[in-house]
């Protein structure tokens, strides 16, 4: 069993939530997104990103607009379409629901080790 | 000391030394063929080049007077290479196969996610409602037989009379259903390779032969039947190759001119990258790929090269700024 394997999987499986979170707050460029999940200890490649957000764009979950930016070409400013919106919400009730879960479960398993 | 060039990057001018442009160009490359099999892979180099143009803007304009190898390679793991790619986000598609297919980078929302799933559908015969031409008769029923639903139309069109109420029949009994075609090679027409329709251009991709001799196949028996019907006086064609019945060879030219004109309604253009992909197997579409990627790179190398004569050499003090590299570097 490949540790590394397993703990890529777990990051996985709340990236497109941390993403979609991030955008719905506000629209957000690229940039911003890597920046944010960096600071909160999240690690995210910028050659992740991009298809995970050309995915999401190409499933009518996200659209963009182009923003000229002084600091180089064009920039993309993604936000949540109204589908996008429902999907969101629907991730987050499963993220609660599993937080949630987990935690009990957890600690659970804490609690009979002492 | 370092040759520096200036280079024309998304609209952008950047000052760069030439050994960094080198490995700049090699991670693009990397990076187009890795992507070449998503589904709007060419945006997402895109997106992804912009993102670097703008890295550069903010180093060059923090002082520093020309992008350095360690500054692209500072870039380039903050974006991270093909290989990173990979263990980020490839194996949760193919959960349990991961072994077998580790050597080829997958996308996990472009194949069906439940492989058992799909291999069980494909044996029930069923109209396929993703992939139909009138009601998905003819792909449903290739889906079963797994051969291309091409051929399989070409089958129906061609015994028209016979196979018409066989359809029909089909039609009324057969279960709708989308399914997700299970071969390997198709054929499709070229869009890349085409005088007419691009049937002979998808024929030559399918058979994997030069784009000629299908279009000679189609031609020749047009063109003999025009010679036959003008008669020159001095025409010895007829003596070398005698030509019975000349109303039996238009029926041959306006056969292999239906064919053709069958062939340009039911064979759908190869349009996105996977079809293109499926229309000329996957070892020769990275092939033209390659071909187009060192054509690109050489015709920017060549831009770059002219344009050095009017850029400065600039010796001065090299300022990194620390800020600027942190807000790039990849943490992990």
């Amino acid at each position: 069993m490949n540790i590394e394997n397993t703990q890529s999987q777990m990051r996985k499986g709340v990236l497109e939530y941390c993403v979609l979170s991030i955008i719905k707050r506000g629209e957000a460029y690229p940039g911003d997104i890597i920046d944010e999940m960096k600071n909160a200890g999240l690690q995210l490649l910028e050659g992740t990103l991009y298809p995970l957000l050309n995915r999401l764009k190409n499933a009518g979950i996200l659209t963009y607009r182009w923003v000229e930016s002084s600091s180089g070409p064009p920039r993309k400013y993604f936000s949540l379409t109204k589908e996008g919106e429902k999907f969101y919400a629907l991730l987050e009730a499963t993220w609660n629901e599993l937080a949630k879960g987990v935690e009990t479960v957890t600690k659970g398993a804490e609690k009979r080790e002492e | 000391m370092k040759k520096v060039i200036s280079i024309n990057f998304q609209g952008q001018v950047i000052a760069i030394e030439e050994t960094a442009f080198e490995i700049l160009t090699q991670y693009i490359e990397s990076l187009k063929s890795y992507f070449s099999r998503e589904e709007g892979g060419d945006e997402i180099v895109n997106d992804i080049e912009n993102r670097i143009a703008e890295l550069f803007g903010n180093r060059l304009k923090h002082g520093i007077n020309c992008i350095t190898d360690e500054d692209v390679k500072a870039i380039i793991a903050g974006i991270g290479k093909p290989e990173d790619f990979d263990t980020e986000y490839e194996e949760t598609a193919h959960p349990g196969t991961g072994d077998k297919n580790a050597q080829q980078p997958h996308f996990s929302s472009e194949l069906p996610k439940n492989q058992p799933e799909e291999e069980k559908q494909s044996r029930s015969l069923r109209r396929d409602t993703n992939n139909k031409m009138i009601a998905g008769v003819c792909s449903g029923l290739a889906n079963y037989f797994k051969i291309d639903p091409t051929w399989m139309r070409l089958i129906f069109v061609l015994f028209f009379s016979v196979l018409f109420w066989v359809y029909i029949v089909l039609w009324i009994v057969l279960k709708a259903e989308p399914l997700d075609w299970n071969g390997i090679k198709r054929l499709y027409r070229n869009p890349g390779d085409r005088v007419l329709g691009g049937v002979c251009g998808g024929l030559a991709a399918y058979f994997k032969i030069d784009s000629w001799i299908p279009r000679l196949i189609f031609l020749i028996p047009l063109l003999l039947s025009f010679m036959s019907i003008s008669s020159f006086p001095f025409f010895i064609w007829d003596k070398f190759f005698p030509i019975p019945h000349a109303d039996w060879n238009i029926k041959i030219d306006g056969g292999i001119l239906l064919v053709y004109i069958i062939l340009w309604i039911i064979t759908p253009q190869a349009k996105t990258v996977k079809q293109k992909l499926e229309m000329m197997g996957e070892e020769e579409y990275i092939k033209s790929i390659r071909e187009t990627v060192s054509d690109n790179v050489a015709s920017v190398k060549n831009k770059a090269e002219n344009k050095t004569g009017n850029k400065t050499e600039n010796p001065q003090n090299v300022v990194f700024s620390e800020s600027a590299v942190n807000s790039s570097r990849q943490n992990g």
